[in-house]
């Protein structure tokens, strides 16, 4: 279980997140809503020790993730889908999914599974990463922080610019995943994605969450993002 | 850039103490005073250059060598001075042109590598070159032809007159509008581009204005120093100067001309101490670890502002420059 | 066999001669450059005080050479040694300027080389290390049996990096953190530890190179800069962090000093083609994409 208390994060000098407090229940998709600006990235950026956390406590099963750095998040049960700059683009599709394997001394066969699972991937295995569309790209990007097996898993707009069908299929993955046990807290503006994945919902807006419902209705959706 | 006027006081009072040395000093601290103002110069050259625009000339010698050495060699072939000097501006110019126009061309790690090559391939040649250069051994100009005829408290007014001028110069450039201008190109080059300046030239502009000061500190250490050897081109001390600069604090101007001073004398004090260059080389890398005062304004702005809502603000943690 | 066939063909050993020795110095330019691209390509690090580490190797190697009189240990010791110093000051200095930009990082690593350049004189003097050359005699047409030997073990060596970086574990992990560092770290890789492995790398390459030119260029204290030179103009000419073309401009820019040593003073060749390698900077202006 993810646990944010009084959360104060941001960038150097500057002040972005302002006493921002959250759980994140295993099994339960949560939704962290706003407009652009309203802090939501920089709160996932600072769970993972991207950004600079000022005050407050982030938890997960009771351990403390405030000041760890980047690489122990793995190891800690926790994966995080950037939303851009998710990948080596530099790199095959096979060794973006090798990094995690090698990095954790994962066995060498869950390659073989995810391959079962995402075959587009599959067929592309020796293809730049950087040449991938970005729908591939985002399956690639999910498919490596699968392969780390996360308890919790933060994902930050995952379907930005993404074609209907992929949409359709970002969805069912995180579905499929919290059905496994894994709790997502996602970052999202797609008022459709929120209605069919999250089971409930923060509202964030400049650097703070505003309310926290349960019931996500569209039109609340909208008009809180301004659509 | 506005700043306070505790620092044009200070600036004042380095020129006007420069300047009144004279009046109180013996011979021998004429010459000396008259070297330090030398290679205070050259030391403004690179705060120009590093310091304002961002520019790191790590072959800042090659614009002092060149002039110095053009001089040596028509002098000692029995030119007149006035020619000299015109060769030597030529030469100068030549070098200068060449070395920004690769260097600003191949841009950012380009410019060190470039900068760095030309003072190493100059080095080289004069090393080479024995029938211009005089090799190893050098050049040694005729007492006839240079300072050396007119008295020492003449020769001295001459180098100061010259340095108090360039050093007013710089620092009516570093305040005019082209000063905001070198500032706007090296805190972000790109948003200069697309509000359509022309970042190339303006960079190899001050690649030519740092070339001159450079080449007027050589011109006047030929003429005041009289004995030439390939160091004054090679990357030693190419590396001295970015020293001094840093250790001063670049883009103050006063920093630099404190630091030349400060490292030029320790070097005459402590020339039987072997071990001098290793103790200038480590306090560098401390100033440059622990980032005094001076290495504040060389640090890249990449950190984007947002408007954070009301409320109190946190102390901002240590962000690794302390 | 007349007069005429005989001199063509006492030039044309000389021609070969020289392209052996431009194989030796282009591969030991490489091999100091593979180190260059890889700290920038990973670490975004100008080091500029890089070619300190190849003469540190030939120094490390003489040194090593008078206490256990044999040629091919003193290299490993001074392969071994040159990486530890190299991983040791690169990481000392890394946790104090992880959020520095490259202009800092490059003033740092000037002084450092200022820095180890001046312990290396107050420490051996300044004058020439000479050693024998560990294998004597000399082939037709090829030259020294020594140089032959060391073209190959450095194009072994050049072999060997590129597996490593392209096949192996580690490999794939350096070029992991050098393509995006943060999702890398999210995959639970340190790249602090990646950093580490690159900076011993980087360091032992041209420690090694530096030690295996110790018989042919003997030991002194400006090998280092000379190199670095050499190598910053090919690393920048095969494009910022593009091993593969600063593999080729150092036998290109090797193979052309060699040539030109023909015809003019060794000094002068180097002078010739640095020359060259900077209009060819010019001309192909997309190989220096790096900005501050």
């Amino acid at each position: 279980m993810l646990e944010l208390v009084g959360l104060n994060a941001g960038y150097g000098a500057i002040q972005i997140v302002w006493d921002v407090s959250l759980t994140v229940r295993p099994g339960e998709v949560v939704a962290l809503v706003g407009r652009n600006g309203a802090g939501k990235s920089t709160t996932l950026k600072a769970i993972v020790g991207l950004a600079q956390v000022f005050s407050g406590s982030i938890r997960v099963g009771g351990r403390s993730l405030v000041g760890r750095p980047t690489a122990l998040m793995a190891s800690y049960g926790i994966g995080y889908v950037p939303q851009e700059r998710e990948l080596c683009a530099n790199l095959s599709v096979e060794e973006n999914l090798l990094v995690p394997i090698y990095a954790r001394r994962l066995p060498r066969k869950r390659l073989g599974a995810i391959y079962e699972r995402f075959s587009r991937l599959k067929e592309r295995r020796n293809q730049k990463a950087g040449s991938l569309s970005g729908g591939e790209r985002k399956l690639l990007a999910f498919a490596r922080i699968l392969l780390l097996d996360p308890a919790v898993l933060l994902v930050d707009e995952p379907v930005e610019g993404l074609m209907p069908a992929v949409v359709a299929e970002v969805g069912g993955l995180i579905r499929q995943l919290c059905a496994g046990g894994t709790g997502v807290l996602l970052v999202e503006q797609d008022v459709g994605l929120i209605r069919r994945t999250a089971d409930r919902a923060y509202l964030m807006s400049r650097g703070r969450i505003e309310a926290s419902v349960r019931e996500i209705g569209q039109r609340e959706l909208a008009q809180f993002l301004g659509i | 850039m506005v700043r306070s006027g505790g620092r044009e006081r200070a600036t004042t009072a380095v020129v006007v103490l420069a300047l009144l040395c004279p009046l109180a000093l013996p011979d021998f601290y004429l010459y000396t005073a008259a070297d330090l103002i030398i290679w205070a110069l050259l030391a403004i050259s690179l705060d120009v250059l590093l310091g304002y625009a961002g520019l790191p000339s790590f072959g800042q010698a090659a614009f002092f060598g060149v002039p110095a050495y053009t001089i040596g060699i028509v002098v000692s072939r029995g030119g007149p001075l006035t020619l000299a000097i015109l060769a030597a501006i030529a030469a100068l110019l030549v070098i200068a042109m060449a070395v920004g126009y690769f260097a600003t061309k191949t841009g950012g790690v380009g410019y060190i590598v470039v900068t760095m090559l030309a003072s190493f391939s100059l080095f080289q040649l004069a090393l080479v070159w024995t029938g211009l250069t005089g090799g190893e051994n050098g050049l040694y100009l005729p007492r006839a032809s240079s300072l050396a005829v007119l008295r020492v408290r003449a020769q001295y007014l001459v180098v100061a007159g010259l340095g108090s001028a360039v050093l007013w110069a710089s620092r009516r450039l570093a305040r005019s509008g082209y000063g905001l201008a070198l500032a706007a190109v090296k805190s972000n080059e790109r948003r200069c581009r697309a509000l359509g300046y022309n970042v190339e030239r303006i960079k190899l502009q001050v690649t030519l204005v740092s070339a001159g000061i450079a080449g007027i500190a050589g011109i006047l250490y030929a003429l005041v120093e009289r004995a030439l050897a390939p160091d004054l081109l090679g990357p030693g001390l190419s590396t001295e100067v970015v020293i001094w600069v840093l250790l001063g604090g670049a883009q103050t101007l006063v920093g630099p001309i404190m630091g030349a001073a400060l490292f030029v004398t320790l070097k005459q004090v402590l020339n039987t101490f072997e071990s001098y260059p290793l103790v200038l080389g480590l306090l560098f890398v401390a100033v440059v670890t622990w980032a005094p005062a001076g290495l504040i304004a060389l640090r890249p702005p990449g950190r984007r502002r947002r408007r954070s809502p009301g409320g109190p603000r946190p102390s901002p943690p240590e962000t690794g420059l302390g | 066999m007349n007069w005429r066939s005989f001199w063509e063909s006492e030039l044309m050993e000389y021609v070969t001669v020289q392209l052996t020795y431009g194989l030796v110095v282009g591969t030991t330019i490489a091999l100091t450059a593979l180190g260059l691209t890889l700290i920038f390509g990973v670490m975004h690090i100008v080091n500029l005080s890089h070619g300190e580490f190849f003469m540190i190797g030939a120094y490390c190697a003489w040194a090593a050479d008078q206490v256990l009189h044999n040629f091919w240990g003193s290299v490993l010791v001074a392969a071994v040694g040159s990486a530890l110093l190299g991983g040791l000051l690169i990481m000392a200095f890394q946790r104090r300027l992880a959020d520095a930009g490259p202009l800092r990082w490059a003033l740092l690593t000037l002084g450092l080389g200022y820095v180890l350049r001046e312990v290396v004189q107050l420490i051996f003097g300044t004058d020439f290390k000479l050693i024998d050359a560990p294998l004597k005699g000399t082939l037709p047409w090829i030259g020294g049996i020594y140089r032959l030997v060391v073209a190959g073990l450095s194009v072994a060596l050049i072999v060997f990096a590129m597996w490593f970086l392209n096949r192996t574990r580690y490999g794939v992990l350096i070029r992991a953190v050098a393509g995006n560092r943060e999702a890398t770290a999210i995959a639970g890789v340190s790249p602090l530890a990646v950093y580490g492995w690159v900076s011993v790398i980087s360091a032992g390459l041209a420690g090694v190179a530096g030690a295996l030119m110790l018989p042919v260029t003997s030991a002194y204290p400006s090998m280092g800069l000379e190199i670095m030179v050499a190598a910053f103009a090919v690393v920048v000419v095969g494009g910022m962090g593009n091993i593969r073309g600063a593999l080729v401009a150092s036998l290109v820019a090797g193979e052309l000093e060699a040539l030109l040593t023909l015809v003019l003073q060794p000094n002068l060749a180097i002078l010739l083609v640095m020359t060259l390698f900077m209009a060819v900077l010019v001309v192909r202006r997309e190989g220096t994409l790096w900005l501050w």
